[in-house]
Parts: C-alpha cells; sequence; structure tokens
C-alpha cells in the first residue's frame, strides 16, 4: 500500500498538481503502483460523483487513465520536455528534439516549418491560447492568417502545435489529416509531452476511422520511431484487434516493428514494446490461431529481468488464461451454463468494458436465479478446468462488481453466523436419507464384521495354542491329562488374547485402507450431491454469505465436532466450486 | 473549434476531439470506452441512490409522497432495483392496515419490528435479521408468540407476507423439526454415547436380574 498514511481518505484533492504532478495528485508516495493508483482513483471517483461534478470527475478520469498508461509503460514521471500547459502564455524551454522525419507529410503545411524543435535548448514563448481564441472570436484576425502566422513561427511549443492541429484541421478538409500531423510533429519536438500524447491516443483511439488505422500507424511509426510509439498508439491498436481479423493486427504490427527498429537503432529500451505485447496478449490468447502469441510471449520471457513487477502480475495473470485455454473445451463441454460464463470471461478480454459489465451483470442475474444449475454445471467432484476457470472467473466479478454491484457493507454478525452454520452441519449430518440410512447400516455391518473376525481369530488361535500345548506337552508329561488341559487352556487364553489384541489394532485399518475407505468416499460422495449440497446451496442463499467465510466457518465447526459426517461436509464444501460462484453471484443483489 | 482552444487536451482531450467531429461531421460514435463505462456506473449509483433513500424512510414519510416519488422512477434494464421498488410500492399500500394489527391480542410488537427490518433492511441485514429470528425461535415462548404473529400476518397483511413466504415457511417447518428439538447446536455423537452408557448398564442389570433368577432356581 503506497498511499501517504498521514492523509485523510476524504481528504479533497489539490487540482493545482495536475497535470504536472498527477502522483502526488492521488496521494501516492514513492513506489506506487498500478492497484495503489487504482485505489486512489476509486476513492478520488467517491468523491467526485460524476453526476455532482462532471468537470473534476472528467479531470480525475483523464490523469487517470494517462498516468496508468505510463506506469505500465515504465514512464511514470511527466517527459522532461513537457510544456506547462497550466500557464501556457509563459516562457518554455526547447528540449532536444527527437530526428525530423518527413516521409509522409511531404505535401502538409507542417512539413514547411523547418525550425520546430531542432537543434539546441532554445528558450521560446508558448503561444497565448486565449488571446488567440478572443481575436478569432472577435474577427480581429482570420483563422487562415493566424494559422500561417504560427506555422512560420521559429520556436514552438506544444501549446503551438495544439493551436496548429486545432486550426489546420477546421481550414484543411480532415483527409489531409493536418490534426494528427501536428501533433506527432509537436510530439517529434516534445517528446512524451503529455497533452499532445492525449490527443493522438484519443484520436486514434476514437476518430480515425478503422479502415485507415494500418496505414496510418505504419506513419506514426516513422515519425515516432521509438519504444514510446506502443504507448502512443495502443488505443489504435485495440480498435484494430477487436474490429478487424487477428491478421491485420500481425502484420501491421510487423511492418510498425520494422520501422522502429530501424528509427530507433542503438536504443536499447524495450519497456514499451513488452508492455504493449503483454496488453495485446490479453486479446491474442482467446483470438491469434496462429504463432504471434506464442513469439510474443517468447519475447517478453527473454526479456523477464527488466520488466517491472507490475508487469510481472500481468504475466502471471497472463499464464492463468494460458492455462484456463488449456482446459477451455472440456470446461465448456460440460454444460451450457458453463459455456455461457466462458463467453463472459472471452468478452472480458476481447471487447470494450461497457459490453464486458452488461454481459458479466446479465450471466451473474441467471447463476442468482437458478441456484440448481449451478450446481449441476460444477458438480462436487474436483476438476481441473473447473480449477483454472475459477480464478478468473472470482477476479473479473470483483472488478466488476467494485463498480456496478451495492456497496460491501458492515462486517456481518460472524457469531451468529457460526452458530447457524453448526446448526447447519448438525441438520445435514441428522437429515434422514436412504443413503444416510445406507451408511449407517453399513457402519453397523463394520462393527459386527470386525467382531466376527475377531472372534474367529480368537478361537483359531486359541485352537492352536490349546492343541498346540497338548500335542507337545503332554507326551513330556507321561500322559498327564488334567495339567496339560490346564496348561493348554492357559496358553490357549494367552495367545487368544494377544491375537485378539493384535487384530483388534490392525483390523480397523486394514479395512479402512481397502474397502472402508473407498466406501466411505462413495457415501459420503452421494450424501453430498444429494442431500448436503442443497442444503448448503439452500443456506447459501439465505446467508448471503461470501463464499471464503462460509467455507471458513464451515471448516471451524466441523473441526470442533469429532470425526463424522460433518468432516466429509466440511471437506466437499471446501472445494466446492459451484457454492463459490454462486456466492459471488450474491454480490449484485440489491 | 475556436471554443477549443480554451481547453485544457491534457484532461478535455475528449471534449476537443468530439468538438472536431461535430465540426467535420465525422461519426463520433465510438465513445471512449472506459467513460462509457464509468458513464454507466454513475448512472446505476444514482439509480441506486433514490432507490435506497425510498427505502429508508418507507415506514415513516408520507404515504403519497412515497407514492409519486415511486411512479417518477425510471428503473428500465434494472431489474433488481425494479422489483426493489416494486416492493417499497407494496409496503406503501399495506401500511393503511397495519395500524389495525396493533390493536390485535396476537400482535407481537417485537415480531413485527424484526419483519420490517427484513422487508427493508439492505440484502445482508435482511438475510441476518431472518437468521435471528429463525434461532430465537428454539426459544418455545418466542416460537409460540411469533407463530400467532405470523398466523395474524397472513390473515391481516397477506400482501407483505407473501413477499417473505420462503421465510415463513423456514420458521413453521422448524416447528416440528425432531433434530431442532433435541439437538440444538451440540455434539450428537455426545448424544449417541450416552445412549450407549445407558444400554450398557440396562444390558448388565438385564444379566445380573437372570443370573439372579438362575440361582434362586437351583
Amino acid at each position: 500500500m503506497k498511499l501517504n498514511n498521514d492523509s485523510n481518505p476524504d481528504s479533497a484533492a489539490d487540482w493545482s498538481l495536475l497535470p504536472h504532478d498527477p502522483g502526488r495528485f492521488f496521494d501516492l508516495s514513492t513506489g506506487f503502483d498500478r492497484k495503489d493508483l487504482k485505489r486512489s482513483y476509486n476513492r478520488l471517483l467517491r468523491l467526485y460523483k460524476p453526476e455532482k461534478h462532471p468537470a473534476e470527475f472528467q479531470q480525475i478520469r483523464a490523469a487517470y487513465e494517462d498516468l496508468e498508461r505510463r506506469l505500465r509503460y515504465g514512464e511514470a514521471r511527466p517527459a522532461s520536455g513537457e510544456a506547462n500547459w497550466s500557464s501556457a502564455d509563459g516562457p518554455a524551454t526547447a528540449p532536444h528534439s527527437g530526428r525530423e522525419h518527413s516521409a509522409d507529410s511531404a505535401k502538409t503545411d507542417s512539413d514547411r516549418d523547418e525550425s520546430s524543435g531542432g537543434g539546441d535548448a532554445v528558450a521560446v514563448e508558448a503561444i497565448d491560447l486565449e488571446a488567440l481564441a478572443g481575436r478569432l472570436e472577435s474577427g480581429a484576425e482570420s483563422l487562415s492568417a493566424a494559422y500561417n502566422a504560427l506555422v512560420k513561427k521559429q520556436h514552438k511549443t506544444p501549446p503551438d502545435f495544439y493551436a496548429l492541429a486545432l486550426m489546420g484541421d477546421a481550414t484543411r478538409p480532415p483527409e489531409e489529416l493536418l490534426l494528427l500531423r501536428w501533433l506527432l510533429k509537436g510530439l517529434q519536438s516534445w517528446p512524451g509531452d503529455s497533452a499532445l500524447s492525449q490527443l493522438v491516443y484519443g484520436y486514434l483511439r476514437t476518430q480515425a476511422p478503422i479502415e485507415t488505422l494500418p496505414a496510418l500507424l505504419v506513419m506514426i511509426s516513422r515519425t515516432i520511431a521509438n519504444d514510446g510509439f506502443y504507448r502512443l498508439t495502443e488505443g489504435a491498436w485495440e480498435r484494430l484487434l477487436r474490429q478487424r481479423p487477428f491478421e491485420v493486427f500481425a502484420k501491421t504490427l510487423e511492418r510498425c516493428e520494422a520501422n522502429v527498429a530501424e528509427g530507433a537503432a542503438g536504443d536499447p529500451a524495450i519497456g514499451g514494446r513488452v508492455a504493449f505485447y503483454l496488453f495485446a496478449l490479453r486479446y491474442a490468447l482467446w483470438k491469434d490461431t496462429r504463432d504471434w502469441k506464442e513469439r510474443a510471449l517468447e519475447f517478453v520471457e527473454e526479456h523477464f529481468d527488466q520488466m517491472p513487477e507490475h508487469l510481472v502480475n500481468d504475466l502471471d495473470g497472463l499464464m492463468i488464461v494460458r492455462e484456463y485455454l488449456a482446459h477451455r473445451a472440456e470446461f465448456v463441454a460440460a454444460h451450457p451454463l458453463r459455456a455461457r460464463l466462458d463467453a463472459v470471461l472471452e468478452a472480458a478480454y476481447t471487447r470494450d468494458q461497457l459490453e464486458i459489465d452488461r454481459m458479466m451483470v446479465d450471466c451473474q442475474r441467471e447463476v442468482l436465479a437458478s441456484p440448481e444449475a449451478v450446481a449441476e454445471a460444477f458438480p462436487a467432484t474436483d476438476s481441473p478446468a473447473c480449477r483454472a476457470f475459477f480464478p478468473l472467473w472470482a477476479w473479473l466479478s470483483d472488478d466488476t462488481a467494485s463498480r456496478l454491484a451495492p456497496p460491501v457493507e458492515e462486517a456481518q454478525d460472524l457469531k451468529l453466523w457460526k452458530g447457524r452454520v453448526i446448526r447447519l452441519l448438525t441438520e445435514s449430518k441428522a437429515a434422514p436419507s436412504w443413503q444416510s440410512t445406507l451408511w449407517t447400516l453399513a457402519h453397523a455391518f463394520r462393527g459386527a464384521f470386525t467382531i466376527a473376525v475377531i472372534v474367529f481369530v480368537g478361537i483359531v488361535a486359541f485352537s492352536l495354542g490349546f492343541l498346540g500345548i497338548m500335542a507337545f506337552v503332554m507326551p513330556e508329561r507321561g500322559g498327564d491329562i488334567d495339567g496339560t488341559v490346564g496348561l493348554g487352556m492357559i496358553v490357549g487364553f494367552a495367545v487368544m488374547a494377544a491375537a485378539c489384541l493384535a487384530f483388534w489394532r490392525w483390523f480397523p485399518h486394514l479395512l479402512k485402507d481397502t474397502v472402508w475407505g473407498a466406501f466411505c468416499q462413495r457415501m459420503a460422495d452421494r450424501c453430498y450431491r444429494r442431500i448436503w449440497r442443497p442444503r448448503a446451496f439452500d443456506f447459501m442463499r439465505r446467508s448471503v454469505l461470501d463464499f471464503f467465510t462460509f467455507r471458513e466457518l464451515v471448516a471451524q465447526a466441523a473441526a470442533e465436532a469429532p470425526p463424522d459426517e460433518r468432516t466429509w461436509i466440511s471437506h466437499f464444501i471446501q472445494q466446492d466450486f459451484g457454492l463459490a460462484v454462486y456466492s459471488i453471484a450474491q454480490r449484485f443483489q440489491e | 473549434m475556436i471554443r477549443c482552444l480554451r481547453l485544457n487536451p491534457m484532461w478535455q482531450a475528449d471534449q476537443v476531439l468530439a468538438s472536431r467531429a461535430a465540426l467535420h461531421g465525422v461519426d463520433a460514435a465510438i465513445p471512449n470506452p472506459q467513460q462509457a463505462a464509468l458513464d454507466e456506473r454513475a448512472r446505476k449509483a444514482a439509480l441506486r441512490n433514490k432507490v435506497y433513500k425510498l427505502r429508508d424512510k418507507v415506514w415513516t414519510a408520507s404515504r403519497d409522497d412515497l407514492r409519486k416519488r415511486l411512479s417518477q422512477l425510471s428503473l428500465e434494464g434494472e431489474p433488481e432495483l425494479a422489483a426493489l421498488a416494486d416492493r417499497l410500492r407494496v409496503i406503501v399500500d399495506a401500511r393503511a392496515k397495519l395500524p389495525q394489527l396493533t390493536e390485535h391480542r396476537d400482535f407481537d410488537g417485537d415480531f413485527f419490528e424484526c419483519f420490517q427490518k427484513v422487508l427493508t433492511g439492505s440484502v445482508r441485514q435482511s438475510a441476518e435479521m431472518r437468521e435471528r429470528v429463525a434461532a430465537s425461535f428454539q426459544d418455545r415462548r418466542l416460537k409460540k408468540r411469533g407463530l400467532r404473529m405470523i398466523k395474524l400476518l397472513r390473515e391481516k397483511v397477506p400482501e407483505l407476507t407473501a413477499m417473505e413466504e420462503p421465510w415463513f415457511k423456514l420458521l413453521k417447518s422448524r416447528c416440528g423439526s425432531v433434530s431442532g428439538m433435541f439437538v440444538v447446536d451440540t455434539n450428537v455423537s455426545t448424544f449417541s454415547r450416552a445412549w450407549i452408557g445407558v444400554a450398557i448398564v440396562l444390558i448388565f442389570q438385564l444379566f445380573y436380574r437372570l443370573a439372579k433368577l438362575l440361582v434362586e432356581v437351583e
């Protein structure tokens, strides 16, 4: 946990920290990760509800998205060349730019700009956007005149590029892509500028026509030919992955990677590429039928040592998905409800958040409406497919519930629930049924059988002892019958007692290890499926306890009772994925 | 577009792009997916707050006011909240009959208070209250009072009891439960062992009497 400890969890946000210090804005201290960020983000969303504070809400979301992406791509701090947008009219220092490139923009106005950002650092005057807007609104200056004047400006700041992008886009047809070209030019001069990056990212994610995306991406890979290319264009790749066949993605990426490799020759940075692969693999694992995913995983694993901790977590998450996909066919074939859950899982990795949320809520309703179907879909027997499925389902449901389910309430009265769980176990144990009667009879039979065997062993042992004495000792005693019989009786009883005692200790274990153990397992399994499990489901429905609390209470109650049916009930409940899935759905109840 | 010059693209990029889409007549139908999900979350949270506020005052606020507010709710696509609103409507309508109930000799104020909490508590609060009452039914006196009250409620406000019918059935079924009468959260094996002890004593007594009888006969 990397939230500042001395801060009030409900304290209002310090807006002066945006956009230059989003980490402090989110009240995070050094070394924070994405989990800390998300926690803090959710706290702020609770404070600034969108219906009451729409402007603040939007700022928080934008800052969160930007910082989250930066964290994922290993650029948690704003770029060194970032301009001060909050005082756009102040002087700024132009950084040493990246290389200039104009292969795709030779015929545009943006390429007539010859001086932006090139050369050594120089003090530059940023444009006063407010004043410019005033002049344009009042008619003191025409749009095209202002645009042409700005194009000629020697050293441009990000606000200059922003103004050029807006004015160029307004004066020329959209096909000329002046908005994008000026923004990219700005990013060439001011690498990593948050505002320009946000605009490019947003444009690619929401406005660039899907059919033009491959060409645009290739063009951008020539302009921003470094590891930052991947972060900047992630939104466009996401659209390609979702709306075009996977081959389009793979081919376009291949071309872009070649351009980036050529442009970034000698630059060892691969953090952006690794983060991007991890992002694309979320989708590729489900959709790629060729070998891209294998190559990508290989690349990621090759650079495992250089990955930050939170990306290792992402990789672990992907490995869990991979494990599930290995059992997917088996999982889905077992029951229609499982196919529904699988469809939601797939959507979670391949579709938009809104659609995922809707599918998830509908599916949870279905689960909640029919515990019988859940019990049928997830039999009490352990299965690798269910084991692979459950962590993904639990994580995804929890994520959706944290956004859409009613807030989690105050602590439950565990003392009350423990009493009720004890009662549940006791009543389940005592529940009359054919299975339990058979089991009880089998217990009685086992006792009688054990006694019969011991009696038999005792008789045999006695006979052997007695007859042995009679056969070997009587001739030596010269026919002293009375004395020998007495001795034979004593020895016979002694042998009998020893044999019975040994058998009493040993035989039940032998019986348990061979027949009885397997029989009990089978009977317990039947009893659980037919008698105890419906009661457990009914209890879950009534109690609305979360599965892990219920499981813990059952384990405690069973441990406090002597080893009997309650131990079996607890044993089965601990591994019952049906109960767990049903319990998760209960979080969505209103 | 000029307006966009006054926006800060750092956190108003969506607005800038939306203005641009409007300018060019570009299809801006691809919303920011994160924003769309957040909007949906906010919409649902706002609706939930409205319904929960009505739930909190359903026993105290003016019935006409509650009816009006409930009718103003638009809960399409939210079946859980719609079901909760329907529940509140039934309670509001039934409230008029409740004062007469209190005069009945079988009326049990404690049980009724619990019933109110079950009807209008949150999911977990209601579940806890139901189990608390079920646990209290182990006390014969409370059980008797409770059963009378359930009967009264079923007669006078069937629309309210219908909403909690499974719970009432559970409470009634507990009455005839043998395990409920003899084994109350205790250890059954201890109970069984006690019976085995008694049986052994009886068998010894039987043998003793038989031996005594045989001696007497001889």
